[in-house]
C-alpha cells in the first residue's frame, strides 16, 4: 500500500498531459477516418474529454480553482452540443435512414 | 451589459409569444427589443466597463456590437418577407437568431478565455440549429450536420489551447496572459503549441484556408436567411474575436504565428477569390466570396497596430451591408428553391429596377470599386498593412480584388442581360425594400463619408 501511495506522487504533470495529448489524437484520428456520424459525435467527445482531464490536472498542479471551474463549463456546453447534435443526427437519420457519411453528397465542390 | 440582458430577455420573449400564438405581435416585439439594444449598446460608449474580470465593455465591444444588432435587424427584417406566407417556427428562428447575437455580444467582449469559449459556443450552438431549420430538406440538413462537426472540431482545437495556455500561465484571465508574455523572454514550448492551436480553432470558426473546406458546403445548403446571418454577423463575431485575443496576449510574440497566419491570409484570399470564379451557382458564389474576405480581414491582424481594430471595424461594417443587399436580391429573386444558378439574375433590370440598383451596389461594393463603402474598406485594410510593411500581402491582396471583379460584375451582366425570359414579376414587401433601400444608402454614404466609421473603435 505503502508503496502504491508512493508511486502515486510520482506522477507529475506531464503524465496527464501526455494521457490527454493521446486521448485528444484519437479524438481528432477518429474524426478524420470513421465514416459513421455517431462514432465522429463520439470522438469530438472524447476531445472534450481529453481536454478536461488536462483542465483538472493543470488547475491541482497550480493550486487554482478557476480551471475546475471551466471543466463545469465546458460539460454544461458539451450537454448542449450533444442535445443540438442528437435532434441533428436524427433528424438526418429520418430523412436518409442511414448513419453514413458518404450518404450525404448533396453539396460538392 | 445592459445589452446583453437586454437582448436574452428578449430571446425569451420571443420564446414565449411563439409558444403562446401571438403570432402578430413577434415582429414588432423583436424591431422594438433590437432597437432598444441597439440604444443601451450606444450609451455605453466611452464607459469602458469591467464585469468581475470576465468582460470588458469597451468601445472596440460598443463599435462590434452596435455593428451586429444593426446587421441582425436587416436579417430579421428580411426574415419578415420571407417567411410572410408561412407561420410555423417563426418565433424559434428569430429567438435562435437573438441568442446568436448575444453568442457575438459575450465574443466581442471578452476579458478571459472562459468567456471567449462559453461567446463561441452560445453563437455556434444557436446556429447549428438555424442551419437545419428547414427539417425536411437534405441539403439543409447535410449543412446543418457539417456545419456541427466542424464546428465541435474547431471548439476541441480551440479548447485544448487555450488549457495549455492556462496550465502554463495559471489563468485564463487575458491581461495575466499578457503579462507572462510580456514578462518571460523564453516562452515554453507548451504555450506556443496553445497559441498555434487557438489558432487553428479560430481558422475553423472564420473559415480560413486550409479549414475552409466546410464553407461553401454549408453556405449553399443553409437556407440562404440563415446563410446572410453566417456571413455577416458570425464572421463579424469571429475576426472581432479572432483580433481581440491576438491584439491583446499575442502581439509580443509574433514571432511565433505571424508566418504561419501570413501564409493563411495569402492562401485564403487566392483560394477564395479564384474558387469563386468557377462558381455557376450563385449562393456558393457568394460563399467563396466571403471565405477571400475572410482572407482580407486577417490582413489587419497580421498588421497588428493602431490602425487594425478601425481597419477591421470598416471592413466588417461594409462587407456587412453589402452582403446582406446581396443575400437579399438572393432571397428575392430564388425564394425557397435551392437552386440558384447564376444566370437566374437574367432579365431583373426590367423586372425589378430597386434589386437591380441594391445588386449593382453590393456587388460593387464588394468588389471594392469606388466610392462606395467596400473600395474604402480595402482601402484602410491595405493602408494598415503598409504601417506594418506587409507590402507583398497587399500586392497579393490587390491580385485578389482584381480577380474578384470578374466574378462579382457576372450577376449584374446577367441583369442587364435584354433577352428577359418569361418569369413572373418579383414583388417585394415594404420590409423587403427597405432592406434594398438602405443597403444601397448605407453603402454609399459610408463610401463617400468613411470618416464617419473609420475612426470608430478606438483605442
Amino acid at each position: 500500500m505503502e508503496e502504491l501511495m508512493g508511486s502515486f506522487n510520482t506522477i507529475g504533470i506531464q503524465h496527464y498531459l501526455f494521457l490527454s495529448a493521446v486521448l485528444f489524437s484519437i479524438g481528432v484520428t477518429g474524426v478524420l477516418y470513421r465514416r459513421n456520424f455517431i462514432v465522429i459525435f463520439m470522438s469530438i467527445e472524447l476531445m472534450l474529454n481529453a481536454v478536461n482531464v488536462l483542465l483538472a490536472a493543470f488547475s491541482r498542479f497550480n493550486g487554482d480553482q478557476s480551471g475546475q471551474v471551466f471543466v463545469f463549463f465546458i460539460m454544461v456546453v458539451a450537454a448542449a452540443e450533444v442535445a443540438v447534435g442528437l435532434a441533428i443526427l436524427v433528424m438526418i437519420f429520418r430523412n436518409i435512414r442511414s448513419t453514413d457519411i458518404n450518404a450525404l453528397r448533396n453539396l460538392k465542390w | 451589459m445592459t445589452t446583453l440582458v437586454l437582448l436574452s430577455l428578449l430571446g425569451f420573449l420571443v420564446l414565449f409569444l411563439g409558444a403562446f400564438e401571438q403570432k402578430k405581435a413577434i415582429l414588432p416585439v423583436v424591431i422594438a427589443g433590437l432597437s432598444a439594444a441597439f440604444v443601451t449598446n450606444a450609451l455605453s460608449w466611452d464607459t469602458s466597463q469591467t464585469f468581475y474580470g470576465m468582460m470588458r465593455y469597451d468601445n472596440y465591444a460598443v463599435s462590434f456590437v452596435g455593428l451586429m444588432i444593426f446587421s441582425v435587424l436587416m436579417i430579421m427584417l428580411l426574415a419578415s418577407y420571407h417567411f410572410r406566407n408561412e407561420d410555423s417556427h417563426i418565433a424559434d428562428i428569430y429567438a435562435l437568431m437573438i441568442f446568436t447575437l448575444v453568442g457575438g455580444l459575450v465574443m466581442v467582449s471578452y476579458a478571459s478565455l472562459v468567456m471567449l469559449f462559453v461567446g463561441i459556443e452560445i453563437l455556434s450552438i444557436a446556429l447549428y440549429i438555424l442551419a437545419g431549420s428547414r427539417r425536411m430538406n437534405l441539403s439543409s440538413n447535410e449543412a446543418s450536420l457539417k456545419y456541427f462537426l466542424m464546428g465541435a472540431f474547431a471548439s476541441g482545437f480551440l479548447l485544448f489551447g487555450i488549457t495549455l495556455m492556462y496550465g502554463v500561465t495559471g489563468s485564463f484571465d487575458l491581461l495575466v496572459i499578457s503579462d507572462y508574455v510580456n514578462g518571460n523572454e523564453e516562452l515554453p514550448m507548451l504555450f506556443i503549441t496553445g497559441v498555434l492551436l487557438i489558432l487553428i480553432g479560430f481558422s475553423f470558426k472564420i473559415g480560413a484556408v486550409p479549414f475552409h473546406f466546410w464553407t461553401p458546403d454549408v453556405y449553399q445548403g443553409t437556407p440562404t436567411l440563415i446563410t446572410a446571418f453566417m456571413a455577416t454577423v458570425v464572421k463579424t463575431a469571429g475576426i472581432a474575436a479572432f483580433f481581440h485575443l491576438f491584439d491583446i496576449c499575442f502581439s509580443a510574440i509574433d514571432g511565433v504565428w505571424f508566418n504561419i497566419l501570413w501564409v493563411i491570409a495569402a492562401a485564403t484570399i487566392l483560394l477564395g477569390n479564384v474558387s469563386a470564379v468557377m462558381q455557376n451557382e450563385a449562393k456558393r458564389m457568394l460563399a467563396w466570396s466571403s471565405v477571400a474576405h475572410a482572407g482580407y480581414l486577417l490582413i489587419p491582424v497580421l498588421a497588428l497596430n493602431e490602425l487594425s481594430a478601425s481597419a477591421i471595424f470598416y471592413y466588417t461594417a461594409a462587407y456587412s451591408v453589402a452582403s446582406i443587399s446581396a443575400f437579399a436580391v438572393l432571397l428575392g429573386i430564388s425564394q425557397f428553391s435551392n437552386e440558384m444558378p447564376v444566370d437566374q439574375y437574367k432579365g431583373l433590370a426590367k423586372n425589378n429596377p430597386i434589386m437591380t440598383t441594391a445588386l449593382v451596389i453590393a456587388m460593387f461594393s464588394l468588389a471594392g470599386i469606388p466610392p462606395l463603402a467596400g473600395f474604402f474598406g480595402k482601402y484602410f485594410v491595405f493602408v494598415t498593412a503598409m504601417e506594418s510593411n506587409l507590402n507583398i500581402a497587399v500586392i497579393i491582396a490587390i491580385a485578389g480584388s482584381l480577380i474578384g471583379i470578374y466574378y462579382y460584375f457576372k450577376p449584374v451582366i446577367f441583369a442587364f442581360n435584354q433577352e428577359v425570359p418569361p418569369i413572373e414579376k418579383i414583388k417585394g414587401n415594404a420590409a423587403f425594400n427597405f432592406v434594398l433601400f438602405a443597403g444601397i444608402i448605407i453603402s454609399l454614404i459610408i463610401g463617400i463619408f468613411p470618416d464617419l466609421l473609420a475612426n470608430l473603435p478606438g483605442n
